[in-house]
């Protein structure tokens, strides 16, 4: 099992991590059948979904049910799949294309069933879990409230014991699937200090929603407030240890962003190919547009940044697989199945919370690009790539917004320094003197080359930041901080692109290759501007400063080539040209 | 009764299709391969046979390259009880594929014999025919409803000029048309139930056959890009064009 944040003190071997190409069969028809899904059942009904038609989106959760989507992260003891992390990713990766469909899968399978599969007893799991992963019941997660989003943990939702049980009071806001849930996962104040979590039924009395919230896109997704007033829970619906639910929120939300990435993957590469399509069809000067320079320079980066993620995505997914293998051997009462569970869950919590951030920016950007390459028809409803911008905004504020999960990141990397032992500071130390002076002209030794001047760099940063202001870092510089976490997230982009080029094969190897370049150039951009402003804020010397620039040299090669060849392989293939 | 169902693996019906460099086949690098469709519905309707309990077993059966066993397993996911490949390299024509399917026939002894009426990559349509004639069997093609009783089946099959009804004794060779159902897709409790099911691979040699391919693919090559409309000034000169330039009329 590898300790998270390795890729920060250790030259990743090439050909090491694991990549779609390893998919087998079986999990490609798992695939398949997301994607068909997709095809035959929701895209058709666009339509209604933005409508929000009554009962829709219950009905499509249920055949999601049926398919076994819901029951991908449930143990196989009550009624699951137990699937590999990574087979899990690609499943919502699949139902990208729809996010709203996409989201409301994300609520049901991962928010409100990974609290019970982290920490219900055998007894709530045995009845809840069939249920839920069925698609019989939907269900949902109670976190935010109207005053605290952010800062969760100031919420005001009070529980106080009552006879045989407790008695549940306050409000939730911004509860996706609010509208059909069955069942809500509910994070409030025991006595008004203890943290505590309880599962609490639709028809327990006391329980109202307000109306669905008007939003700027995903009008398919029910979002609602959900009103406790006094309500009462039994006591075998309290859920964990008492005091103890930030385990269970914040463990659940780990694995919720990974899978946010995934979501965003998904959608991205949807943008991308409908951009490429309509960038064939469409004439103007009496040629498609696809022939232009400027359009093709858009396919080719949105394709790089994807490629990126994609990378990244599936080795953290096999990453934290590693730690979730060994509990599926344990008894289902195994007396320290939550523990166990709480170590699988948090140990990749940074690498986490950057493919959040990351990887909704690139949803974002490839949303965003693929509007401006559909001009003025982009901006109507007559084309799906309208809908595909709405619903790419939200995705960088739930889940902790971008800028939490910026220094949620680096905050995990301090915690891994310190509690697991990783060695930053001692390998920034070793590492200092090596800056690069020449980069290799081949390709690919010029892209090995650049991660470890990206890491020297990285660790470089991170120890001089660390150096000022220790465990402060968070709250005194947050900038720093997440200037460090946007460092740290293009190394590992980097490194695992480099790590994945040998396994691809014919002209995906090529069109890697490219994607690899052109990585690297923006990866080094943002390196450099990232690196400057903390050298900056820390006052380093001048010394400092040209140590960090001999550490991130520019990869000089033509740009303009590399998009155009690499957008040549998308046009050929009407979109992403990394195929599984 | 037992039901024998072909699975051809073909090209995704969604995935672009293009000549390889020099025009052997289809550029094959990258291209997602799934079940012939046509494949898929006679499976589903076996599988509505089951359910119903007409059907016993259901017995996959694909002829190609190794690679052929993931739409078996497909095949098994969606229902299907076991899966035989007869594994072979060889490029085959219609007359070899059916002629390996009628040694399956007698090995395995099925009431019904489904399949699809052609496959989307080579469009022949004559497999089943073959097959049928053969073993002497019944066929009915291009079904688009069927009725299972005692041991007939009345299968309405779709013409040019209307819907034909047949009845045909078992055990017999059926084609499936597109009208006869919509296939399931596959859920992953039948991907993962897969696992165990069992798949049996044969060589034509275990078969007793040697496969000699009469017909051979010369060329692939892209069809010609549609020519621009013309802008006509009257009908008068529409029907002149069509006479003198296209020859239609
Ligand atoms: C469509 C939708 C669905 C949702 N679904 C759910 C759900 O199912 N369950 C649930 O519990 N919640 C859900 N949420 C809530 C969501 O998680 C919150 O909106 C999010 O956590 C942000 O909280 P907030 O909206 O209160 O913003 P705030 O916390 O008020 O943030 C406002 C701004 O301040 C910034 N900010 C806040 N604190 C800091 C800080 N310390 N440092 C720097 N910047 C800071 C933020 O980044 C943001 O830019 C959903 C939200 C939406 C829009």
């Amino acid at each position: 099992m590898q300790r998270s944040g390795q890729f920060l003190v250790q030259s990743t071997p090439a050909g090491s991590t694991f990549t779609p190409e390893d998919f087998d069969a079986e999990t490609r028809m798992i695939g398949k059948s997301a994607e068909d899904f997709v095809r035959h059942e929701v895209l058709p009904r666009l339509e209604e979904i933005e409508q929000a038609k009554e009962g829709l989106m219950r009905e499509l959760d249920r055949k999601m049910g049926e398919l076994g989507f819901t029951a991908a992260e449930v143990p196989t003891h009550y009624g699951g799949l137990d699937l590999p992390k990574t087979t899990v990713a690609l499943i919502v990766e699949k139902l990208g294309p729809e996010p709203a469909t996409c989201l409301t899968l994300q609520a049901h399978a991962g928010l409100a069933i990974l609290p019970l599969v982290l920490e219900g007893t055998p007894e709530q799991k045995a009845r809840y879990l069939p249920k839920l992963a069925s698609g019989e019941w939907c269900g949902s997660f109670c976190l935010s409230e109207t005053g605290s989003g952010s800062d969760a943990l100031a919420m005001k939702t009070r529980a106080v014991p009552d006879g045989d049980g407790y008695r549940l009071t306050g409000e939730k806001m911004w509860v996706t699937n609010a509208g059909f849930a069955d069942l809500f996962t509910v994070f409030a104040k025991l006595n008004g200090e203890q943290f505590t979590a309880f599962l609490v039924e639709r028809t327990f009395p006391g329980v109202s929603l307000g109306r669905e919230e008007r939003k700027i896109g995903l009008h398919g997704s029910s979002t609602r407030r959900v009103v406790f007033e006094n309500v009462f829970v039994p006591k075998e619906n309290l859920l964990g240890e008492v005091g103890k639910a930030h385990y269970i929120a914040l463990n659940t939300l780990n694995l919720g962003r990974y899978k946010m990435a995934a979501s965003a993957l998904g959608t991205g590469k949807y943008a991308l190919e409908v951009a490429t399509r309509y960038a064939k069809d469409r004439h103007q000067f009496g040629q498609p547009i696809a022939n232009f320079g400027l359009i093709r320079q858009k396919l080719a980066e949105m394709t790089t940044q994807l490629f990126a993620l994609e990378s990244m995505l599936y080795r953290t997914g096999a990453l934290m697989q590693e730690w979730f293998e060994p509990i599926h051997a344990l008894p289902p009462d195994h007396p320290e199945l939550h523990l166990r569970y709480r170590e699988a869950a948090s140990e990749y919590a940074g690498e986490c919370a950057m493919l959040k951030f990351f990887g909704t920016e690139v949803q974002y950007f490839c949303a965003d690009e693929g509007v401006q390459i559909h001009g003025g028809y982009g901006y109507t409803e007559d084309f799906p790539i309208a809908k595909i911008f709405r619903e790419s905004r939200v995705p960088r504020i739930y889940e902790g917004t971008n800028e939490i999960n910026r220094l949620n990141l680096t905050q995990h990397l301090i915690r891994q320094m310190q509690r697991a032992g990783l060695p930053l500071i001692e390998e920034s130390r070793a590492r200092e003197p090596r800056p690069i002076d020449t980069l290799p002209d081949k390709p690919l030794e010029m892209l090995v080359t650049l991660v470890e001047g990206f890491r020297q760099a990285t660790l470089y940063a991170f120890r001089l930041a660390w150096e000022a202001y220790g465990d402060h870092l968070r709250e005194q510089r947050q900038e720093i901080a997440a200037a460090i976490a946007d460092m740290t997230t293009m190394l590992y982009g980097l490194d695992s692109i480099v790590a994945r080029l040998p396994k691809l094969q014919g002209t995906a190897s090529d069109a890697g290759l490219l994607a690899g370049l052109l990585f690297a150039r923006y990866a080094t951009q943002v390196m450099r501007d990232r690196a400057d402003l903390v050298l900056n804020a820390l006052n380093a010397p001048a010394e400092s400063h040209r140590l960090m620039e001999r550490m991130l040299p520019l990869p000089r090669f033509n740009a303009v080539e590399a998009r155009n060849q690499l957008a040549q392989f998308v046009l050929m293939r009407d979109g992403y040209p990394y195929g599984v | 009764m037992k039901v024998l169902v072909t699975v051809k693996r073909v090209p995704d019906p969604y995935a672009k299709i293009s000549p390889n460099a020099d025009g052997t086949d289809i550029a094959r690098e990258g291209l997602t391969m799934a079940v012939n469709p046509f494949d898929e519905i006679a499976l589903e309707e076996a599988i509505r046979l089951k359910e119903a309990g007409k059907a016993t077993e259901i017995v996959a059966v694909s002829i190609g390259g190794a690679e052929s066993q993931e739409q078996l397993r497909t095949a098994l996911a969606m229902g299907a009880d076991r899966a035989i490949l007869v594994q072979t390299e060889e490029p085959l024509d219609p007359p070899s594929i059916a002629r390996l399917l009628a040694a399956i026939v007698q090995r395995e002894q099925p009431q019904l014999i489904l399949m699809g009426k052609q496959a989307i990559d080579m469009d022949d349509n004559q497999v089943g025919q073959m097959l049928a004639a053969i073993l002497n069997l019944p066929q009915a093609t291009f079904a688009s409803k069927i009725t299972i009783e005692d041991s007939t089946a009345t299968v309405e099959r779709e013409t040019d000029n209307g819907i034909e009804t047949i009845r045909v004794p078992l055990p017999a060779v059926i084609t499936a048309d597109l009208r006869l159902n919509e296939p399931r897709y596959v859920a992953l409790t039948g991907i993962v139930r897969a696992r165990t099911k069992p798949l049996e691979t044969l060589t034509p040699a275990d078969l007793g056959i040697t496969p000699k391919a009469r017909v051979r693919l010369k060329k692939v090559e892209k069809p010609p890009a549609r020519q621009a409309g013309k802008r006509v000034a009257d009908v008068k000169e529409l029907v002149r064009l069509l006479k003198e330039e296209a020859r239609v009329i």
